[in-house]
């Protein structure tokens, strides 16, 4: 039985190629499910990116002045209610986070700290319209008895880049705290050993060696939380008034990306309206995605990748 | 120091009681009330299912193609892909969906608002399914394989089994965040007090009524309001302790 | 002459960048039972791999050469590997029943997970597991998880569940390795009753194991088979030095 030896190389890929037809089909949904995300993804951007270079008129919406009924659309303002909102909120949220993580993970004891963890993570499962409602209904009202008693009369009533900020830091605090929290479990107990045995008081230990090893961790969670408060629509657009102005003040109305597509996108008729809206979209894509990246790319620096 | 650091325990978790206790103080109970409260809770459920319709077959057979199906580049770029679609806004995705499925449908609709939720839920489905799945113990893999099991098989009969706890903990985690939703819902699933145009066809869910009742000041409105709260903070937090339940049952 | 239940030819396989087999040759008989002996990276277990289409699942694997199961090849393009291994069946050297699955259902798993009717299921356990005697220690406990068995138990669990499928080939790679001595020899024993309802390959690295049990025995040697003979031949008269130093302990 002599035949020519030419005989079959068998490799990894002979199995994909099954003559099993289920196996076959599972094959095929596999791929057409699993490529559904970026596939979205990429028509998400081709979508705005089309309706954007289509009718833009380039450096127009670079300009600081929006009022779409006089053909105006500049982004700025926008961009500066969005950027100043949510860092205010992290100069607020981050320490209080952080804190409160080490609270859970150092300072409390295992039962309270136990408590503690899960009433958190309710607190991070709030909807944003329910902390949006308080904000509205509670927040401002106070904002602007407030300021009426330190003698200034607020044109934004309440609303504005206060309310918006302290509401983003509602929201930001637990998600923040959360994975401090775990970041610090995370750390071998020989850090807190070793300098107790060197007779450091126990913030001593939190301050100068817990909170340095954590650093990449904390920074990834910082990310995580800058992240959520630049992208926050419904909480924000509920307190923050509305009208957007390119050098936000303490007491008047203001305005963010998020916030300007609730208001407009349904009504906006308008091609060059709706390029800027789009834009704005994509702009809040980007910072979705770059701070989502950077907290990846921090807390990968930490685990090791198998 | 120490009392800092509680201090901002407490001040993390302060908000939250102001808000269920403001809820509590202006929540009216009218006959009127309490039946839109029914009705946006049957709206909820009911969205929260099709969502979970659409994403848990989606999200389970993704994450299977990541851990078992797919060859090593594919899987970086599919994992990107995911990651990306889990960090874009809601309102970012309920704006394309309203493009891609409000206006060649013609109009709003659960169902669009569901695709929204949907494309929200399926990034988290998949990265935990293919990170449940990756951690099945090879033993199981090789025990399949011996046993001459094709790779259909031993994946739904054996591996998804193993770990379907988990999955069932991410699939109420899913149900719960879409109950709270209303970002991807504004330009989806639409109001038609949202929209100030004609009569309504249903209710909206719990999270839009609210949005929708937070314009009007009257003390109705607001009674209304802080109902639909109570009723959906009810609901958000029993998902969300299914969650955890299930969670610690996958150990 | 009849062909052999199993003939290897010119058999080849790379994992990686590593040689694992570099060109064996062996032919095994019906009910035979061969005892693959050689020190650990020698290619045992990528052999035995080889037989059943699982070397091919383990990324980078690739491999060359004929293997033919009652004279098919069971490489070419019309074969399932699945059926393949349902024909060859594998022990592992860990046992692995499926946690999932009582012990009942550990015996069968491989005809109800494929889908496949099972007529008189409860009688096929119970044969399966008279077979490995195992069912006088768990017949009250059909019911309860694979995994609540000793570890010596749960490797005969195995052995049965791979008899359920009627396998011609059944491969055991290190059956013993991870179980003590009285576990060990339960299962020698059960060896010497299978051999009339299945070929065997055994890899073991017991060499008195494999004098007592197997028919022939091979050596392999850095992924070459260096010598096959009768058993008692290895054992006290092995022609090459190599088999010699490896049998005495000089190596390995």
């Amino acid at each position: 039985m002599s035949r020519p030896s030419h005989p079959p190389d068998v490799s990894a890929a002979r199995l994909q190629r099954s003559i099993n037809l289920p196996d076959r089909a599972l094959s095929l949904f596999g791929n057409v499910f699993g490529f559904v995300a970026p596939v979205v993804v990429l028509a998400i951007i081709a979508n705005l990116a089309s309706v954007v270079i289509a009718d833009a008129e380039g450096s127009a919406f670079l300009s600081t002045s929006w009022n779409p009924a006089r053909g105006h659309f500049g982004v700025l303002p926008f961009l500066m209610g969005t950027v100043v909102t949510a860092t205010v909120a992290m100069a607020i949220a981050l320490p209080i986070g952080v804190l409160a993580a080490v609270y859970l993970a150092e300072v409390a004891a295992p039962k309270v700290a136990r408590v503690g963890a899960v009433l958190l993570e309710l607190v991070a499962a709030t909807p944003a319209v329910v902390v949006g409602l308080w904000g509205r209904s509670v927040l401002v009202p106070e904002l602007n008895d407030l300021s009426r008693l330190v003698g200034s009369a607020p044109e934004g009533h309440g609303f504005g880049i206060v309310a918006a900020s302290l509401v983003l830091a509602t929201m930001t605090i637990p998600t923040i705290a959360t994975v401090s929290r775990a970041i610090l479990r995370a750390l071998p107990n020989e850090l807190r050993e070793g300098p107790m045995a060197l007779g450091a008081t126990q913030w001593e230990t939190i301050r100068s060696v817990l909170l340095p090893s954590a650093r990449r961790g904390l920074l990834a969670a910082a990310a995580l939380g800058f992240g959520r408060a630049l992208g926050e629509t419904i909480a924000v657009s509920m307190v923050i008034g509305g009208r957007p102005s390119l050098l936000p003040s303490w007491g008047a109305p203001s305005a963010t990306v998020s916030s300007v597509l609730v208001d407009e996108v349904l009504d906006a008729t308008h091609p060059n309206h709706i390029a800027a809206l789009a834009a704005l979209a994509l702009v809040l894509l980007v910072f979705g995605a770059l701070t989502s990246a950077g907290a990846r790319v921090l807390s990968r620096g930490d685990a090791v990748r198998a | 120091m120490s009392m800092v650091a509680l201090a901002s325990m407490v001040l993390a978790l302060a908000p939250f009681a102001a808000m269920v206790a403001h809820a509590l103080a202006t929540v009216r109970l009218s006959a009127a009330i309490v039946g839109a409260c029914a009705s946006a809770l049957l709206a909820s459920l009911q969205l929260s299912l099709i969502t979970v319709a659409i994403a848990l077959p989606v999200g389970v057979i993704a994450g299977m193609f990541i851990a078992e199906l797919a060859g090593p580049q594919a899987v970086r770029w599919v994992v990107l892909g995911h990651d990306t679609l889990a960090s874009i806004p809601p309102i970012v995705l309920g704006m394309f969906v309203y493009a891609v499925v409000v206006l060649p449908l013609g109009g709003f609709s659960l169902f669009a608002g569901a695709v929204a939720l949907a494309l929200s839920a399926i990034p988290t489905i998949a990265l935990s399914s293919a990170e449940l799945l990756r951690l099945v113990s090879p033993s199981i893999r090789e025990a399949t394989l011996g046993l001459g099991l094709p790779r259909h098989r031993a994946l739904f009969l054996v591996l998804l089994r193993a770990v379907l706890p988990g999955v069932a903990s991410v699939v109420a985690l899913t149900f719960a965040r879409a109950l709270g939703e209303v970002g991807a819902l504004l330009f989806t699933a639409g109001s038609s007090r949202w929209l100030g145009a004609s009569a309504p066809t249903a209710a909206s869910p719990l999270p839009l009524e609210i949005f929708v009742a937070v314009q009007s000041p009257s003390a109705d409105s607001q009674g209304r309001a802080a109902a639909m709260t109570l009723t959906l903070l009810l609901l958000v937090s029993v998902s969300s302790g299914c969650s955890r339940l299930l969670r610690s049952v996958n150990r | 002459m009849t062909i052999p239940k199993l003939s290897v030819t010119d058999l080849k396989a790379v994992i990686g960048t590593v040689e694992a087999l570099r060109g064996i040759s062996i032919a095994v008989a019906a009910n035979e039972v061969l005892a693959i002996i050689g020190p650990s990276g020698a290619g045992k277990s990528t052999f035995l791999r080889c037989l059943n289409r699982m070397h091919e699942t383990r990324p980078g694997a690739t491999m060359s050469g004929k293997v033919k199961l009652d004279g098919v090849d069971i490489h070419a393009r019309t074969i399932d590997p699945v059926w393949v291994r349902r024909r060859v069946g594998l022990v592992f050297q860990r046992p692995n029943p499926l946690p999932m699955l009582s012990i009942g259902e550990n015996v069968v798993a491989g005809l109800t997970l494929a889908g496949e009717y099972i007529e008189r299921r409860d009688e096929l356990i119970e044969t399966m597991l008279r077979r490995v005697a195992l069912w006088n220690d768990v017949k009250d406990r059909l019911g309860k998880p694979g995994t609540s068995l000793s570890s010596g138990q749960q490797q005969r669990l195995c052995i049965a569940r791979a008899l359920a499928l009627r396998p011609d080939v059944l491969l055991m790679d290190e059956p013993c390795s991870s179980l003590d001595p009285s576990a060990t020899a339960r299962i020698e024993e059960l060896l010497n009753e299978l051999r009339s309802h299945v070929t065997m390959l055994i890899v073991t690295h017991n060499l008195q194991q494999a004098a007592r049990v197997a028919d022939t025995t091979a050596f392999f040697h850095e992924g070459r088979l260096v010598e096959h003979d009768r058993a008692n031949v290895i054992f006290t008269n092995p022609s090459d030095p190599r088999t010699e130093d490896y049998i005495t302990g000089r190596f390995g």
